[in-house]
């Protein structure tokens, strides 16, 4: 019998983890639709077979990843690709470790030879 | 091609690696640099340069590294620096540089700032300064 309880209530120690694990990674959210909006959503998930919730991340990715285009003419905005992070500090806090003898000088003019 | 409407600083590649590279460290680039954020410029630099950049790290690469540091040295040099891709206008603008030293790459990172209407260029580059000089593109803040 206690061996019983003992599984049991280690099942539902896992699954209370993997609960907790599944919350920190993943944000939940309310997100309160126009009805107009919630028809067009619902059409939309039945015409791509998509889930509404998961059309419903990816608009928001999207309009995350582009929202610092907005501040440059339409015409141009899909030749650039926004920094993926802010500048922060000029020089990194983990610089790259070079092989010994070698500078970047060297490297970055080898780089940047012209082919022959 | 319409230029952006703000002020626009160009970024060589060997300014974005100079950020993850210690003994490059130049603190008159970092003056420039702060410069530029303090007066309100937005820094880009071309697709080239995240080219430029991998290939700088796959160089560097250590047994050690793994990819997620080989990203985070890349998020590192490239913070802050809206990339532009390249078109057959840059490409155009590129060949048309008179300048007998100026190689291929440092032609199209030329012909990228003027594209987008920079008026400032940073770079490490003595060949590259000259020309920017010559073609009225300013050098430092």
């Amino acid at each position: 019998m206690r061996r019983i309880k003992d599984a049991l209530m280690s099942q539902l120690h896992t699954k209370a983890n993997r609960y907790r694990n599944w919350y920190h990674l993943f944000m939940s959210m309310n997100l309160r639709l126009s009805e107009s909006l919630a028809k067009s959503l619902k059409a939309l998930s039945k015409e791509t077979g998509k889930s509404q919730q998961e059309l419903a991340r990816e608009a928001i990715a999207e309009y995350v990843t582009h929202y610092k285009l907005l501040r440059f003419p339409p015409e141009i905005r899909h030749m650039i690709i926004p920094a993926e992070r802010e500048f922060g500090e000029f020089y990194s806090e983990n610089p790259v470790t070079l092989p010994p003898g070698v500078t970047s000088d060297e490297i970055m003019r080898d780089l940047r030879k012209d082919r022959l | 091609m319409k230029k952006i409407e703000q002020q626009i600083c160009y970024l060589d590649s060997n300014v974005l690696i100079s950020r993850i590279s210690p003994e490059r460290r130049s603190d008159l680039i970092a003056h420039y640099l702060q410069q530029g954020r303090l007066q309100g410029f937005t820094f880009f630099s071309s697709v080239l340069a995240s080219l430029e950049v991998s290939r700088f790290l796959h160089r560097t690469n250590t047994p050690e590294r793994t990819q997620k540091q080989f990203q985070e040295h890349k998020t590192d040099a490239l913070a802050g620096t809206e990339l532009v891709r390249l078109n057959s206008q840059m490409l155009t603008s590129a060949s048309t540089f008179t300048f007998p030293h100026l190689g291929s790459l440092d032609s199209i990172h030329l012909g990228t700032a003027q594209a987008i209407g920079a008026s400032h260029f940073l770079t490490n580059d003595k060949q590259l300064l000259r020309a920017c000089e010559e073609v009225g593109l300013a050098t430092s803040f």
